[in-house]
């Protein structure tokens, strides 16, 4: 049903080494900040990637690895990784209700659900869970509403599509899961948000962030556009998730109309946890040719989803 | 037809455009719609916009298109490129009146002709070749030209007359039927001595049709018809009829007739009137065979000579039961019981259970009935012919009341019900008011006579007598004995010759080609634009239904 992320080690290395290289600043709220501790504790060897700095690079344990002609070739270096570094506990919940599950494309050769919001949801946890991981932070993945299934740590990356398969269930409800939680948002966790805002129990989700300390990040999956090409104008039945058939003249006055009723909604949900960070990637009006493509474009421009791995000012 | 499938069109157009086709788009906003107003507008709306221009309905529109084309080009044909050989069926008449010396030879003359002029053109060509009378019966088929005239030079004449309706449905048999053997049958040619009938000259249709008539007219004397006369209601005397025709020439020939040992019994001379006919009467002795003749003999023979057959007795037996017996007296009636043609009973007596028709006489025509007047008769009763009903509605006639009828219906009834003439079928019956009136009325003299002898001829009429003589038939064509070859028409040797058509007129060059419809064509176009817009739509995916 659902595709698991391409390979991209080297886009995602890259990501991070950028990320990296920036200072993050103008921080609201509580939230982790990574530092480099004045005791260092030598934790383990990795390999050395361009960006990275060049004064932990071990050279007496790169030339007894591969030999002095190493010193030419930097993919052989070896960089000293160590452990005082503070972790990051990443806590990613995704919004799987059916209105998540869309657009659908049926195109034969390509998987059911490849162009919907949950698979660059999916993609998204497995990218962030990717990067986390190479850093030596703690990723959490939970299911924001629906089935009462606790968070599940992310201990390889082999473990992501298990456990995001784990999370999705045939259950409709709208309910905000709180199942074990809080044993897996410490203040200093990081909580980020994948939703289409599309929910209507919103009051329990909302209060939860306000009462959090955590540095909340939503992120917004917003396929409005897209779907609003579909419609075009005209006479149409209209049917979707959580809701009956509806005949519906398309005009453009009654779609500006539904326009603003998912603004107000995104509008109110935002209002209400003025401390959290927001971003929002945008479905584009034609459906979804290279859902790939808008997954790595999206990715790679979010700003917001870089501080994550920014270095603290 | 055409204008009726316009306009269902133009009226699935506007359907089209009137009633919004709502088109089911899911998506994951759906529940943002709850408050947009439904779609309930009862104003209709011609807009373009609501026309799903879909793949499949531009589809289906070109398949209506192609039914509509259909229907236009349905009386349509195309002249195809038929084929240059020459099919031939040739109709040789093989009938009584080609006995006549010269039209045989005449036939073969013409046949060979006909070849003649077919090996001439250098075409390849296929020839039927049949022989007709009463019917029409191919000799050989698809046959080449050397074994025609063998063919044609072996036909005899047969004692049959010419029935020329075998012809057209000839035509109409080749013009309708599907091809199956290579020999494709475009040319028709009748070989006969009849002159072409006036549908020839307005015949247009396929295959084109060439009448020869051929052969020489020559004078001729022939019996045409032999028949009972006089008798009737009063019995048949032994009276026969013999009627001639003479084709151009006078039918004034001795008539001979001869008894079955072949002795001459007696000879009339014909006497002939304006119009070359006719008529000798001879008086039969009594019942057996007797043979006709003329004293002249022709080119046409079947008509000089034929035998008759009669049963005996001649005279009318009747079971007379009433006790005035003037009248059978008076028409010297053989009183037989046993086994009459004819029983007459009172009214008050029961009829016999013999399957033998019967006469039941009223009581005369009683003076101590009041008269009444007629209030319903079948007037097309002929035992209503030539009746005075002014008389009989004075002659206070004595009838029989309705429940006295029987199986007898009412013909003739007055005002208080009462029946005064009746018949029944089967066995046949008629009830009269009286025998023939004697009394000084001679108005009721007349009409009671006459009413009598109606009812009397019409019992009379439906003895079935033996005919004296049978024709030949297809399936007994020979003269023998009583079977004789007196087909109507058949003895005119005399008649004008009448051909249309030319044997030149066989020509692959301006053979009419063969025309085909061309209204399937559009049909089939229709059919394989339905199939590939239902698989398309089945299997072609959402594109093939949206815009």
């Amino acid at each position: 049903m659902f595709m698991p992320l391409p390979p991209m080690d080297d886009f995602l290395h890259q990501y991070r080494i950028q990320a990296r290289r920036q200072i993050r600043r103008n921080l609201v709220g509580g939230h982790v900040t990574r530092r480099i501790g004045q005791s260092l504790e030598f934790r383990d060897y990795a390999p050395y990637y361009p960006g990275e700095d060049i004064r932990h690079v071990d050279w007496r344990a790169t030339f007894r690895t591969h030999g002095g002609h190493a010193v030419h070739q930097s993919e052989k270096w070896l960089l000293r990784r160590y452990q005082s570094e503070e972790r990051l506990q990443l806590l990613i919940s995704l919004d799987l209700r059916e209105t998540m599950h869309y657009p659908k494309q049926e195109r034969r050769a390509d998987p059911a659900l490849l162009h919907s919001k949950a698979q660059i949801a999916r993609w998204l946890s497995a990218a962030l869970s990717s990067i986390a991981m190479e850093e030596g932070d703690m990723v959490v993945l939970h299911r924001l509403f629906g089935a009462e299934l606790p968070p599940a740590e992310i201990r390889s990356r082999d473990q992501i599509d298990t456990v995001l398969d784990h999370l999705h269930s045939d259950e409709l409800s709208e309910h905000f899961n709180q199942t074990q939680l809080e044993s897996f948002l410490p203040p200093t966790a990081a909580w980020l948000i994948v939703t289409d805002f599309y929910f209507t129990e919103a009051a329990a989700l909302i209060e939860r962030v306000q009462s959090a300390p955590n540095w909340v990040i939503f992120v917004e999956l917003d396929s409005w556009q897209a779907e609003r090409a579909m419609l075009q104008t005209g006479a149409r039945l209209v049917e979707g998730p959580f809701s009956a058939q509806k005949r519906v003249n398309v005009t453009d006055e009654r779609m500006a109309e539904v326009e603003a009723r998912i603004a107000e909604r995104r509008r109110m949900v935002l209002e209400s946890c003025p401390r959290a960070d927001y971003t929002r990637w945008i479905w584009p009006t034609e459906l979804l040719d290279d859902p790939i493509r808008f997954f790595r474009t999206q990715f790679a421009e979010d700003t917001v989803l870089q501080r994550l791995f920014m270095k603290d000012a | 037809m055409s204008a009726l499938l316009l306009v269902l069109i133009a009226g699935l157009v506007a359907l089209y455009l009137t009633c919004p086709h709502f088109r089911q788009v899911k998506i994951s906003s759906a529940r943002f719609f709850e408050e947009t107003p439904d779609a309930r507008d009862r104003t209709m709306r011609f807009r373009l916009s609501n026309l799903l221009l879909s793949r499949s309905f531009f589809l289906q529109l070109a398949v209506f298109l192609c039914l509509l084309l259909a229907l236009l080009l349905v009386d349509q044909e195309v002249a195809s490129d038929g084929q240059t050989s020459i099919g031939l069926w040739v109709a040789v008449d093989a009938s009584a009146s080609m006995s006549v010396p010269g039209q045989m030879n005449a036939i073969y003359d013409e046949t060979a002709a006909l070849l003649t002029h077919i090996s001439s053109l250098e075409a390849d060509s296929c020839l039927t070749i049949s022989r007709f009378h009463l019917d029409n019966s191919i000799l050989i088929a698809d046959a080449a030209p050397e074994a025609v005239l063998a063919q044609v030079q072996a036909i005899e004449p047969v004692a049959l007359g010419t029935d020329l309706s075998v012809i057209r449905a000839l035509l109409a048999r080749l013009s309708s039927q599907i091809e199956v053997t290579d020999c494709v049958i475009k040319h028709v040619v009748v070989l006969t001595d009849q002159p072409a009938p006036d549908w020839v000259d307005d015949y247009d249709g396929y295959p084109a049709l060439i009448w020869r008539s051929v052969g020489t007219p020559q004078p001729s004397i022939g019996i045409t018809g032999i028949r009972r006369v006089g008798g009737g209601a009063l019995g048949w005397s032994g009276e026969i009829a013999v009627d001639l025709a003479g084709y151009d020439r006078s039918p004034g020939v001795a008539v001979e007739l001869r008894d079955a040992s072949g002795a001459l019994m007696a000879s009339e001379r014909a006497v002939p009137d304006a119009d070359d006919r006719a008529r000798v009467l001879f008086q039969l002795p009594g019942g057996g065979n007797y043979t006709i003749t003329l004293s002249e003999t022709d080119v046409y023979g079947f008509d000089d000579r034929v035998m008759i057959a009669t049963d005996p007795p001649l005279q009318l037996r009747v079971d007379w039961q009433l006790p005035d017996r003037s009248l059978p007296d008076a028409l010297a009636w053989t009183q037989d019981s046993s086994a009459p043609d004819l029983v007459v009973i009172s009214a008050s007596s029961a009829v016999p259970e013999a399957d033998v028709p019967v006469l039941v006489v009223g009581d005369a025509y009683a003076s101590a009935v009041a008269s009444a007047e007629i209030a319903n008769f079948d007037e097309t009763s002929p035992l209503l012919d030539g009746l005075n009903f002014d008389v009989a509605e004075r002659a206070a006639i004595h009838g029989l009341t309705i429940s006295e009828l029987g199986n007898l219906r009412p013909v003739l009834v007055d005002t208080t019900d009462t029946v005064w003439l009746a018949i029944a079928d089967d066995p046949p019956k008629v009830y009269v008011p009286g025998l023939p009136y004697t009394g000084d009325d001679e108005n009721l003299q007349a009409f009671s006579t006459t009413l009598f002898f109606n009812a009397l001829r019409w019992l009379l009429d439906r003895r079935e007598l033996a005919p004296l003589y049978t024709l030949t038939t297809p399936t007994e064509p020979d003269v023998f004995g009583t079977r004789i070859a007196l087909h109507a028409g058949e003895g005119n040797t005399a008649q004008v010759r009448r051909s249309v058509g030319e044997i030149s007129q066989i020509d692959p060059a301006i053979q009419r080609s063969e025309s085909e419809p061309v209204w399937f064509l559009p049909v089939l176009l229709a059919a394989l634009l339905l199939v590939l817009d239902r698989y398309l739509s089945i299997f072609g995916g959402p594109r093939w239904r949206v815009r």
